[in-house]
């Protein structure tokens, strides 16, 4: 029988000890009557022999060493009924405790979800990535470096040690006909045969992507497809005979062998891989014969996933990788590009892929959910003050009733164990409220994780391991609230306390005083935190982008499905335009290969052709291939020239903005000048332009990195044929609703078979670009608000306390002379020395903390002194606000009255 | 409180050597357990009755004695504990060391022969 078995059957063998013991009492009885004693006299006897009862029962049962569960549990429902005992402050501290748990549990799933869980993969702290990162780029070891080459990969692999295995990915789009037969389009991998076994993940129905799928032309029976299990359910209902369906993706047919176990979501966290191919399948499917080429001249396109040997470490790896890079290096990148900047400065790393491979929302949106948590950290250390607090005033109501315990022979230990249990039963009934609020909280957080090429919303929900921290933050929680408080109640004092309820002299500080600057500066760190961000995010919202917003609605059909040509395909999205503009409502549309505000960085090489030597600096200019009507759509100003003509269609035209033409031809004229391009896989097709037109700066990458130099290239036929994908509708309207349905008409007249994609205005755009500063902003603000209602609160409750104790002074004073002004002063001072320490504090706090947020502020520094002023403005504001009440009671207070009941 | 009540039967773990040694004998209930003690002891030993049962408790816990529910000739539900083969082994080490540190007393005790 093991331990916690017995303790269930306590119960049982405590009666077992009861019958004993009286079965003893009454044979010894019987004995000591047949030997001639009275009834009375044996019962005397044998209870003397024996000893005492009680606590030899006592005893006997603590030799089990339960004691202490025992303890807790009457202290739980001691606990309970003591809650019950005072709602009203029970309710105000699991609120304020559900409130705090219930940020930080929302928050942690969301960390949890796309930062900290491990793949669901056999020893995934074996996993490890093998990329390239560059000096150029800094940030790219972050991101454990870019993909390698697929032939690279394949001699990497055979000649490494430290890996027991290494496996191919690659992410892309499959386009897929649903039930409709309108073309839907998904976020697919391919991966190398033994991607799956080399995960260690079992299917979920019929098979994985095997090796003998993995071959150039496919296996004989056709490519293979893995669904996801989401997809699996979404697409076929989540059908059992689902194996062997056929389906056609990307135009070539394929067949479903199985389908993955639902708790993988895929290598790149938060994105929703729907649909597994073999590698071999990627470059068939897309007609990129480069991903794989023959004569070892791939593209830069393969992720690659390992498995380490058992003991190898990261380290070791990386150690070997850096000796065999140059080997690497020579043989697999191309001629061509030996001069890239990124390439020229690159080496290999080996990084933990123990939770994925990055992912753009990962990059994204990590650094601001560690700030998030940091931000509800401190929301939660303040609920815990402020329960601290709360709970200081309940011992002190209870001081009498510690003080009989003590005198009645309780140690200080049971009495602090006992409040501590009292405190954890507010802390795991916070926690519950929190936890349910966050299982519905996080839906509402993700509402703000937008990636603006994701085509539906991410769905993380709390787990297991969500659970246990929730359970950690309630025991976290109970400590920091409930030890003072316990201490205080264990050091009550029954010589002092039992003798009299009142004192007369001696000023006794009111207990819970040290809570009051913490709750403050913990506010000042909050509200300045807020401002700042708040600022930041009305600049860069305010600021002017180079376009109009507001009124420019996008939206981006799927042409390819017609395929057609790049003359006709060219000629359809002009057709489309002239149908817009003579819709009523529209004011301009023009269609364009990128919008701004994407957060994608697309770069070529570019030089002024002429006289004088080219500016030897960097020439990498932004560039856009944009339709007539463009600039006159977006409301980006030409200052100079004109805009593309229908009839432009070759790359010998071009728009420079202001600073690309500063940069080319300094205090020159710009129109009428020729530049050409460095032909490279950024940019394949050769460009020799004439400068017909000047414009504006305006943003392109996101809102926070200013104009680029920018080169706009007309639509061509040339870049149509390989490397411009649909194009991207623009159309300015007073409303979106407006462009909407001029655009359903328009299409349904022109090409009706042609699947539309959802509408969003460029505004819209831009806030999913400015998502998590959005929602930081918002949290900011929230717990703000919360922290300075919490600081009120607990500065009103302490002042109260302190002029109900001090009555019986303030009567003196008062009769001694002091006016109703002086009371006043007394009690404000009082608040103004608690929010002066408090603002200490809070500096301190800020000083240590604005270093994470810099990087979310834009145009404003940390210690932007009017920002700051108006912090302690709004603090003293608060203070004063929660000070007058308490204040105003004791300068009211008539002495007499007082005087009279002391 | 309840260290006091333990501190009395001599030193500790003496209570359940002679406990041990008494069940090894002869398996039996609590009671005529007491009153063997009290009987071999001649009453010299002060021990309450009842102090048997926590070491008793004890002594199952640690799983060196048995315990099984019988009839008593009085007609009594009665526990009658046994020792177990730990049980035999604990009381061979412990009868040991404590015969060694009782000879060890004596050495000192005892006036030094000229």
């Amino acid at each position: 029988m093991n331990w916690l078995k017995r303790f269930f059957m306590r119960e049982k063998l405590y009666a077992e000890l009861e019958e004993e013991v009286a079965a003893h009492l009454e044979e010894r009885v019987e004995e000591l009557v047949s030997e001639g004693m009275s009834q009375e006299e044996a019962a005397a006897k044998a209870r003397k022999e024996f000893g005492n009862v009680t606590a030899i029962k006592q005893t006997a049962r603590e030799a089990w060493g339960w004691k202490w569960i025992e303890d807790f549990f009457v202290d739980l429902r001691y606990g309970l009924r003591m809650s019950r005992k005072s709602p009203v402050l029970t309710l105000a501290a699991v609120l304020t405790l559900a409130l705090g748990i219930g940020a930080n549990t929302a928050i942690f799933t969301l960390l949890y979800g796309l930062v900290l869980r491990s793949l669901p993969a056999a020893e995934a702290g074996q996993l490890a990535k093998v990329g390239i990162a560059s000096r150029a780029q800094p940030d790219s070891a972050d991101q454990g470096g870019s993909a390698m080459t697929y032939h690279m990969l394949q001699a990497y692999g055979e000649e490494q040690r430290s890996f027991r295995e290494l496996s191919a990915w690659k992410e892309g789009d499959v386009q897929v006909p649903d039930k409709q037969g309108v073309i839907q389009s998904y976020t697919s991998a391919a991966v190398s045969g033994n991607a799956f076994g080399l995960l260690g993940l079992q299917p979920y129905r019929g098979r994985l992507i095997e090796p003998y799928d993995d071959v150039k032309g496919g296996p004989a029976s056709g490519w293979p497809v893995v669904l996801s299990y989401g997809f699996w359910k979404q697409y076929y209902g989540g059908a059992e005979d689902v194996i062997g369906k056929k389906m056609m993706a990307s135009d070539v047919p394929v067949t479903v062998v199985g389908v993955t176990p639902p708790e993988f979501q895929g290598l790149w966290p938060g994105q929703l891989v729907k649909l597994y191919f073999p590698m071999q399948f990627a470059p068939a499917a897309a007609k990129r014969p480069d991903w794989i080429d023959e004569k070892g001249e791939d593209l830069f396109v393969v992720e690659v996933l390992g498995r380490l040997q058992p003991g190898a470490s990261l380290a070791q790896a990386n150690a070997e990788v850096k000796q065999m890079q140059g080997a690497l290096f020579d043989r697999f990148i191309p001629a061509r590009m030996k001069h890239d900047p990124y390439l020229e400065k690159a080496y290999m790393m080996v990084g933990s892929a123990r939770t994925g491979l990055p992912s753009y929302l990962i990059q994204t949106y990590k650094k601001p959910l560690y700030l998030m948590q940091g931000l509800v950290g401190i929301v939660l250390v303040l609920c815990c003050v402020n329960i601290g607090g709360l709970m200081m005033s309940r011992v002190v109501a209870r001081q009498q009733e510690f003080a009989v315990r003590t005198a009645v022979g309780a140690s200080a230990k049971r009495l602090v164990l006992q409040y501590l249990t009292e405190s954890f039963v507010i802390a795991v009934l916070g926690s519950a409220l929190g936890a349910a609020a966050a299982w519905y909280g996080t839906d509402l957080l993700l509402h703000f994780f937008r990636d603006p090429m994701m085509m539906e919303p991410l769905s993380i929900h709390p787990d297991k391991a969500v659970f246990w921290v929730t359970l950690g933050f309630a025991v976290v929680t109970t400590l920091l609230f409930g030890t003072i408080p316990a201490w205080k109640a264990s050091r009550s004092d029954p010589g002092t306390l039992l003798k009299s309820r009142t004192t007369m002299g001696g000023r006794s500080q009111v207990a819970g005083r040290m809570f009051v600057p913490v709750q403050v500066g913990l506010s000042l760190v909050l509200v300045a935190l807020a401002s700042l961000l708040s600022y930041s995010l009305i600049k860069l919202r305010g600021e002017r982008a180079g376009f109009d917003l507001d009124h420019v609605t996008i939206q981006t059909p799927l042409i390819d499905v017609l395929k057609l040509k790049p003359g006709p395909r060219l000629d359809l999205y002009q057709r489309m335009v002239d149908r817009l503009m003579q819709m009523p409502g529209v004011d301009s549309a023009a269609a364009t290969s990128q919008t701004p505000m994407t957060g994608i960085k697309i770069t070529g090489d570019f030089q002024a052709v002429g006289e004088g030597p080219n500016p030897p600096e960097d020439t990498q200019l932004a560039y856009n291939d944009v339709g007539p009507g463009y600039f006159r759509t977006m409301k980006t100003r030409i200052l100079e020239g004109r805009e593309f003509t229908p009839q432009e269609r070759q790359l010998n035209v071009c728009i420079l903005n202001e600073s690309a033409a500063q940069f080319f031809f300094p205090h020159e004229q710009a129109i009428g000048r020729y530049i050409r391009n460095k032909v490279n896989d950024d940019f394949r097709q050769k460009v020799e332009c004439q400068v017909i037109g000047l414009a504006e700066d305006a943003k392109f990458y996101d809102v926070r990195s200013g104009p680029p130099r920018t080169i706009y290239l007309p639509l061509s036929t040339e870049r149509m044929d390989k490397d411009l994908g649909n194009l991207v509708f623009l159309i300015h309207s007073q409303t979106k609703a407006q462009a909407v349905s001029a655009f359903r008409q328009a299409l349904s007249e022109i090409a009706p078979t042609v699947p539309l994609n959802i509408f969003v205005t460029m505004r819209e755009q831009m806030d999913a670009a400015l998502g998590s500063q959005e929602l930081i902003t918002l949290l900011a603000n929230f717990f703000a608000v919360v922290a300075l209602l919490l600081s009120a609160l607990g500065l009103y409750g302490l002042l109260s306390a302190s002029v109900t104790q001090r009555r019986g002074e303030i009567g003196v004073r008062v009769a001694l002379g002091a006016t109703r002004g002086n009371v006043l002063w007394m009690i404000l001072g009082e608040a103004l020395v608690l929010l002066g320490l408090g603002m200490v504090l809070g500096t301190v706090g800020l000083f240590l903390t604005t270093r994470f947020v810099t990087a979310m502020l834009y145009n404003v520094s940390a210690f932007d002194p009017a920002t700051l002023t108006g912090v302690a403005g709004t603090l003293l504001l608060v203070t004063l606000l929660a000070a007058m009440m308490p204040a105003l009671r004791a300068a009211m207070l008539d002495p007499a009255e007082t005087l009279r009941t002391e | 409180m309840n260290k006091r009540a333990e501190e009395r039967d001599l030193f500790p773990g003496a209570l359940e050597m002679m406990i041990l040694r008494t069940l090894q004998r002869q398996p039996q209930h609590g009671y005529a357990l007491a009153q063997h003690i009290k009987r071999m002891s001649k009453d010299l030993l002060q021990i309450e009755e009842g102090t048997l049962y926590p070491a008793l408790q004890r002594l199952l816990k640690a799983g060196l004695v048995k315990a099984e529910w019988g009839i008593s000739v009085t007609k009594r539900r009665i526990r009658i504990y046994s020792v177990t083969v730990a049980g035999k082994k604990h009381l061979k080490t412990q009868v040991s060391s404590f015969e060694r540190m009782l000879e060890g007393i004596q050495r000192v005790l005892t006036p030094e022969e000229s």
